[in-house]
Parts: structure tokens; C-alpha cells; sequence
């Protein structure tokens, strides 16, 4: 008999999700993708997950490994069935779009 | 929404294997100087010299550009290089021809400079042609396509040259002058390295530094300065030697390298990372570096050469300082990436990985710096002044930095080199 799969409601894999992200780090900066901004958009319906993120820039070396790595760990959440990221490059990543704790974070405050 | 799917860079063994070269070839660059001081102090027409000459532009340099531009080319112009395999034997190629090209320069073995230099020459128009063929399908039009562009066309003609002269020396056609090979130089200097440099530099200031300006007209109108300069000066080297159209236009490169300069300060002007890190000292020094030759090149544009050894000084401030701080200081980023993406990246997202400062002991890092920047001034020192010792005291210090700087790459390409190993015999178990 295999035991009956724990699944969260949207709304908690939504708030698990974020906070999965907040502790994924952007390597080569040392501030997670959350405070950097680069998560645009997560939506969740029926256990499924949809990310919209981006990337500092076009030519970003990590463009390959990092929605690799938020697929993998979206994936960890219990409940969660499918994860699609969608790198998108509109709107363009700017600095302003870092939260205050990553402008500190860079000495930019 | 433009979704924009990834995987273009080749796998890091590529420009892994150029790196390690490039590498090497810094190493022995590096005690190469104070072993041949007296040779460098005397003169720059010496077969010794030119197999120093050549060991640190194609052994060291352009190994490490193009190991840099396998990685970088692909993600920042999103561009998948065309043909991945064949640049992994032309790397066999290239590496062949180098080392048999250098050591016939050497020991003045004109057969071995032919043969091996046409080994070369082929190599490095493979890599070109590699790139060219990629540009159709680049997406993102950064200036460092352009610059890249320029660059690559200045190699053509850089090989195209040093091939014509190198059979020359064996075969004995016509008598090369100082002027000609002046030519050959600046095409490979100014030319590839130069913009190649540059061009690399805007774009991984713009991503290191989080920095963003969006006026590019000064970037751009310093293309058309620099490339006008430099078909200007070796146009009048070769055919009105000595007439004051070489020094306008020596003037006009000199400008350009100011601009270029004052751009940069620009763009770091608007960074967000506010901490300036072992890298960004690396590139001030190379900067510097890039003044001092550029005022040197002015006094020997003018024709007044207060001794043999200033010329010496000149290719020596172009190639360990501004050549040589800005790769030292770019690879402080780049071998910790590949090191990275080839350990970690696929455990990121399931457990902790450790970012890429964390790869890299800056300790080693600043005392590496601090080594090649008084050694490097040393050795310059010594060779305005012509004095033998002097230079071979600094290049042994300069040399210290070298070990120091391996060390530090070493302890990041090993474990890079030890997985390739396990992979390897995985696919050999599995077949």
C-alpha cells in the first residue's frame, strides 16, 4: 500500500515556493534571486508551478545553470507536480529592482 | 514574452583545456624574462627575443583568449559556437604548432619556424573561422560583437603577416625591415589582442560590477577611432616609414586609448557593487599599463629611441601589463565559473553550494597581485634603464606572482580535471 502523498494547498506552495527561492544564491553576487528581483512572477494552480524570472543581464553566464537550479528546487516542495521556468528578458533587469537588503548586500546603501 | 532557451555553452572541458595552456605558456613567460634579461636589455631583433615575444602572445595570451571567448562568446552574445568538436582538436593543433614554433624561433631553426608557424597559422584561422561562422545567428548585439568582429578580422591579417615573414626566414625573398615588423606587431597587438581586450572588458565590467550605462556612443565612435588609427599606422609603416603620417597616427591610436580608458571609468562609475575587488585592481593596473605603453609608443612613433631596450619596454608594458593584469584579474572570475558550473551547478537547487568567492583564496589573490605589480614595474625600470640585473631581479618577483596567481587557478581546474577523468571512465564501464 503506498502512502497517500502529502499535498499542500496552492496558496502554502506559493508561500513555500517563495521562500525556497529566498535561499537560492545567485553565485556570483552572494545575494539570493529573491532580493536581487530576478523572480518576476510565481503562480501556482493544482500543484503546478509557473516561474517567471530573469537574469542580470542577456549575456549572464549562469542563464544555463540558474532556472535549472529553481526548477530543482521547486521540485523539493511536497504537493508540487510540475514546475516550468520561463526565462524572459522583458522587462530588462535593472538595479533599482534589488531589495534593500541586497543593495546593502553590494554596498550599493 | 521572449523565452530564450539555454544550453550554449560547450561543455567546459573546451576552454578549459585553452586556459590550462594559457596558463602554462604565463608560467613560462614569466621565468623567461629574467632568464634571457641580458638578451631583452640588448636588443629586440634576436631570435630569443622573438621566441619570448611569441611564447606570451600566442602561448599565453591568445591561448587564454580563446579558451575565455569558448565561454563567454556563446552566453553574451547568445550564440551557440558552431562546431564545438573541431575546437577541440584544432586545440591539438594549435598547441603542436606553438610548441614547436617557439622553440625553432629559439634556437633560429628558420625549417621549424615555417613548419610549425604554418601549424599555427592554421589553428588560429580555424578558431576564426569558428567564430565568424557563429555571428549570423547572434542575438544580443552587445559592442563586444563588434569589437570581437574587428578583432578577428585583425587576426586574419596579424597570421597573414607573421606567416609571410616566417617563410621569409627560411626561404629568404625579401629583407624584412624594422618598420614591417613593427606592422606585424601592432596588427597583433592593437589589433586582436587590443580589441579583443576591450571589447571583452565592457562586457564583463557591465556584468562583475553591475554596471549599466546605456549611452554607448563614446564605445562605439572609440571603435572606429582605434581601427582608423591602426589601419592608418600600419599602412604608413609599410609604405612611408619615418614620415610624420606614422606618428598621426600613432596619435590618433594614443587618443583612442585614452577614450577607451576614460570609458571604462564611466562604466565602473555607474557600478552597484560598490566593494572594488581583487579583480577590479587587476584591471586599474592593466589600465595604467595601457597609458605607459601608449606614452612609450608616442616617443617611439616620434623616432627618437633613446635605446633598443625602450622598444623592449614598450612590448613588455602592452604584454604583462595591459594584457597581462586584465587576463590575471579576469580569470579570477572565469576559471572560478567553469570550476563551479562543472561541480556544483547541478547540486544548486537541492542542497548548499558555495559561491564562487568562496572558490577562490583572495589572500593568495592579493599577494599574487601585489608580486606582479612590483615585479612588472621592475622589470620596466630595468629596461628604460638597461640594466640586465635589475630586470632579472623584478622578473624573478614578477615570476613569484606567476607561481602564486597557477597556484590559486590550479586548486580550481584539478577538481574540473579530475571529473573529466571520472567521466571518462564511466563512458568506458557503461560501453
Amino acid at each position: 500500500m503506498t502512502e497517500p502523498m502529502l499535498r499542500l494547498p496552492d496558496e502554502l506552495i506559493a508561500s513555500e515556493a517563495w521562500a525556497q527561492l529566498a535561499t537560492l544564491y545567485d553565485p556570483e553576487l552572494g545575494v539570493d534571486l529573491v532580493d536581487l528581483g530576478l523572480i518576476y512572477r510565481l503562480e501556482v494552480s493544482n500543484g503546478e508551478v509557473r516561474v517567471e524570472m530573469t537574469l542580470t543581464t542577456p549575456g549572464c553566464p549562469m542563464s544555463d545553470s540558474m532556472p535549472e537550479a529553481v526548477e530543482r528546487s521547486l521540485r523539493l516542495i511536497p504537493g508540487v507536480s510540475s514546475v516550468t521556468v520561463d526565462l524572459v528578458w522583458e522587462p530588462r533587469w535593472e538595479p533599482e529592482m534589488m531589495a534593500e537588503r541586497a543593495r546593502r548586500e553590494l554596498g550599493w546603501l | 514574452m521572449s523565452t530564450i532557451k539555454p544550453k550554449r555553452s560547450p561543455r567546459p572541458d573546451l576552454p578549459g583545456r585553452y586556459l590550462a595552456t594559457g596558463q602554462a605558456g604565463f608560467l613560462l613567460f614569466a621565468i623567461g624574462v629574467p632568464l634571457l634579461a641580458p638578451d631583452l636589455v640588448r636588443t629586440n631583433d634576436d631570435p630569443k627575443v622573438f621566441a619570448l615575444t611569441h611564447l606570451s602572445v600566442l602561448g599565453w595570451i591568445t591561448m587564454t583568449m580563446f579558451g575565455a571567448l569558448y565561454q563567454l562568446f556563446p552566453v553574451a552574445l547568445q550564440v551557440t559556437v558552431r562546431s564545438p568538436r573541431s575546437g577541440r582538436w584544432n586545440y591539438w593543433v594549435l598547441a603542436a604548432g606553438i610548441a614547436g614554433f617557439v622553440p625553432s624561433f629559439y634556437l633560429d631553426w628558420t625549417p621549424g619556424v615555417a613548419l610549425f608557424g604554418s601549424l599555427t597559422v592554421g589553428g588560429v584561422l580555424h578558431f576564426a573561422s569558428q567564430m565568424l561562422r557563429s555571428y549570423p545567428s547572434v542575438i544580443d548585439w552587445h559592442p563586444m560583437a563588434f569589437y570581437l568582429l574587428a578583432a578577428l578580422a585583425w587576426l586574419v591579417a596579424t597570421v597573414g603577416f607573421g606567416f609571410a615573414y616566417a617563410l621569409n626566414w627560411h626561404f629568404g625573398w625579401f629583407d624584412v625591415s624594422d618598420t614591417m615588423l613593427a606592422a606585424h606587431v601592432h596588427l597583433g597587438l592593437a589589433g586582436w589582442l587590443g580589441l579583443t581586450l576591450m571589447g571583452v572588458s565592457y562586457k564583463l565590467t557591465e556584468l562583475f560590477a553591475l554596471a549599466h550605462r546605456k549611452d554607448r556612443r563614446l564605445t562605439y565612435a572609440n571603435l572606429g577611432l582605434w581601427n582608423a588609427g591602426l589601419l592608418g599606422l600600419v599602412l604608413s609603416l609599410l609604405s612611408a616609414p619615418g614620415s610624420s603620417l606614422v606618428i598621426v597616427f600613432a596619435s590618433v591610436l594614443a587618443v583612442s586609448a585614452l577614450l577607451h580608458v576614460l570609458d571604462i571609468g564611466l562604466l565602473l562609475r555607474t557600478r552597484r557593487r560598490r566593494k572594488l575587488s581583487v579583480e577590479q585592481w587587476h584591471t586599474f593596473a592593466s589600465l595604467a599599463s595601457l597609458l605607459i605603453a601608449t606614452g612609450l609608443g608616442l616617443v617611439l612613433a616620434s623616432g627618437h629611441i633613446p635605446g633598443r631596450s625602450w622598444v623592449v619596454a614598450y612590448g613588455y608594458a602592452a604584454v604583462a601589463g595591459w594584457f597581462g593584469f586584465a587576463i590575471a584579474g579576469k580569470s579570477y572570475r572565469i576559471v572560478p565559473f567553469l570550476s563551479w558550473l562543472h561541480r556544483f551547478s547541478g547540486a544548486a537547487g537541492q542542497q548548499p553550494v558555495p559561491l564562487l568567492r568562496e572558490l577562490v583564496d583572495e589572500r593568495v589573490a592579493w599577494t599574487s597581485f601585489a608580486l606582479l605589480l612590483a615585479g612588472f614595474a621592475g622589470v620596466l625600470a630595468g629596461l628604460l634603464l638597461a640594466r640586465p640585473l635589475a630586470v632579472q631581479a623584478a622578473g624573478i618577483v614578477y615570476a613569484g606572482g606567476a607561481l602564486l596567481f597557477a597556484v590559486n587557478a590550479a586548486r580550481l581546474a584539478l577538481p574540473l580535471a579530475v571529473s573529466r577523468k571520472s567521466a571518462l571512465a564511466a563512458r568506458e564501464v557503461t560501453a
